[in-house]
C-alpha cells in the first residue's frame, strides 16, 4: 500500500466526539500515523506478518494502520470504553479485524514478550505526571522486537536516559521530529491550534529469553 | 477476541501469584475466516502456552487440538490448520474471563474484555 493511500484511509476514521481531558485524549492525525507505521514497516520490517499492540489506542488509528500494512494480529488497548467502541466501528468500516482490550496499562497482566511490536502515541504526562514513561515501561516489557512511540521533543534527553538506563532498552533512537497539531479541543485551550514538536522514537527492548 | 490474545492476558490483581491462564466462560462464540499463514504460525508456535490454548479452545467448543504438541508437529499442514483455526479464527464475543486464583470475573462484551481492576485490587 502506498503512503498516500494509507494516509487517506486513516483520514476517514471517526475520532473522539467528546475527548476526555484527564486522559489526554487527542487524535493521532493521519499524517503522523501513516508515516509512523510506514517507516516501521519499510525501514525496519516491524509490522507485516507480526503481532502488533497499540497502547492507548483511543479510536484505533495506529492499530488500524498496522492492520492496513498487513500486521498478522493487532491488539488495541485503552482504558476508555467509549473510545474502544469507536475503534470497533472504525475497524468495521475498514473491514479489518483487530482485538481490543479495555485495561489500565499500568496494571496490565501480560505473559512476557509475546508481541513483536508496540506502537503508541501515549499521554504526554501533562495531566498524570509520568504517564508517558509508564506506557514506555510496559511497552518494553511486552515487545520482543521494537517499540515506536511519540514524546515531546523537550523531553528528549530525559526519555533517552530513562529508556536506556532504567528500562534497559538496548537501543533508543529518535527517527525524526514531527509537528503534532493539537486542535482547540478543551475549554482551557486559548489558541485555535497549537503545534507541539514531538520526536518519533524507536526503542529496541532488552531480550529476556 | 481471538485466542491468540487470550494466550497473552493474565490477571494482575494484587497478591495473585499466577493469574495465567484465565478460564473462559463462553456465551457467544463467532468464527471468522482468516487467511492461512504457515510462516506466522511456525514463528508463533514456540511463544504459545499450549495447554492454555487447548483448554481455551475446548471452552469455545473446539476440541480438535492435540492435548500436547512439540515443535516437530509444525511440519504437518494438518496440525497447522487446526492451530490456525484455534488461534485466529475463533472469537469470544460474549462471556467472561475468570482469574484462576481469585475467581474474579472479567466480562467480555462485543468481543472486548474489560480488564480494569477495582481500587482495592491494585
Amino acid at each position: 500500500m502506498k503512503l498516500k493511500q494509507l494516509e487517506s484511509l486513516l483520514g476517514g476514521l471517526q475520532q473522539f466526539p467528546n475527548p476526555k481531558m484527564e486522559l489526554e485524549q487527542y487524535p493521532t492525525g493521519p499524517h503522523i500515523a501513516s508515516r509512523m507505521l510506514y517507516t516501521a514497516e519499510n525501514s525496519f520490517g516491524d509490522v507485516s506478518g507480526k503481532v502488533v499492540a497499540d497502547f492507548g489506542c483511543g479510536c484505533g488509528t495506529l492499530g488500524l494502520a498496522a492492520a492496513l500494512l498487513d500486521a498478522e494480529h493487532v491488539i488495541g488497548l485503552d482504558i476508555d470504553s467509549q473510545s474502544l467502541e469507536i475503534a470497533s466501528l472504525n475497524a468495521e468500516d475498514l473491514e479489518l479485524d483487530i482485538d481490543l482490550v479495555q485495561c489500565d496499562i499500568r496494571n496490565l497482566g501480560w505473559r512476557g514478550q509475546t508481541v513483536n511490536t508496540v506502537v503508541m502515541n501515549p499521554p504526554f504526562g501533562t495531566r498524570k505526571k509520568g504517564a508517558d514513561m509508564d506506557f514506555l515501561f510496559v511497552a518494553l516489557k511486552i515487545a520482543s522486537q521494537a517499540v515506536y512511540s511519540l514524546h515531546k521533543t523537550t523531553t528528549r534527553d530525559h526519555v533517552k536516559r530513562i529508556a536506556s538506563r532504567d528500562f534497559s532498552a538496548s537501543s533508543a533512537e529518535v527517527l525524526c521530529e514531527l509537528r503534532f497539531d493539537v486542535p482547540q479541543l478543551y475549554k482551557f485551550h486559548k489558541k485555535r491550534e497549537v503545534d507541539i514538536a514531538v520526536d518519533l522514537w524507536r526503542f529496541v527492548p532488552q531480550r529476556n529469553h | 477476541m481471538r485466542l491468540l490474545t487470550h494466550n497473552m492476558l493474565s490477571c494482575n490483581i494484587k497478591g495473585v501469584t499466577n493469574g495465567f491462564p484465565l478460564r473462559i466462560e463462553a456465551e457467544k462464540v463467532v468464527e471468522k475466516q482468516v487467511d492461512f499463514n504457515a510462516d506466522f504460525l511456525k514463528n508463533m508456535f514456540p511463544k504459545i502456552e499450549w495447554k492454555a490454548l487447548v483448554a481455551a479452545a475446548k471452552s469455545m467448543g473446539y476440541t480438535d487440538l492435540p492435548d500436547q504438541a512439540e515443535s516437530s508437529m509444525i511440519d504437518s499442514e494438518e496440525f497447522l490448520k487446526k492451530f490456525h483455526h484455534a488461534l485466529l479464527q475463533l472469537h469470544l464475543e460474549e462471556g467472561a474471563l475468570i482469574c484462576p486464583e481469585t475467581g474474579r470475573r472479567f466480562p467480555v462484551n462485543k468481543g472486548i474484555p474489560n480488564m480494569l481492576l477495582h481500587e482495592d485490587e491494585v
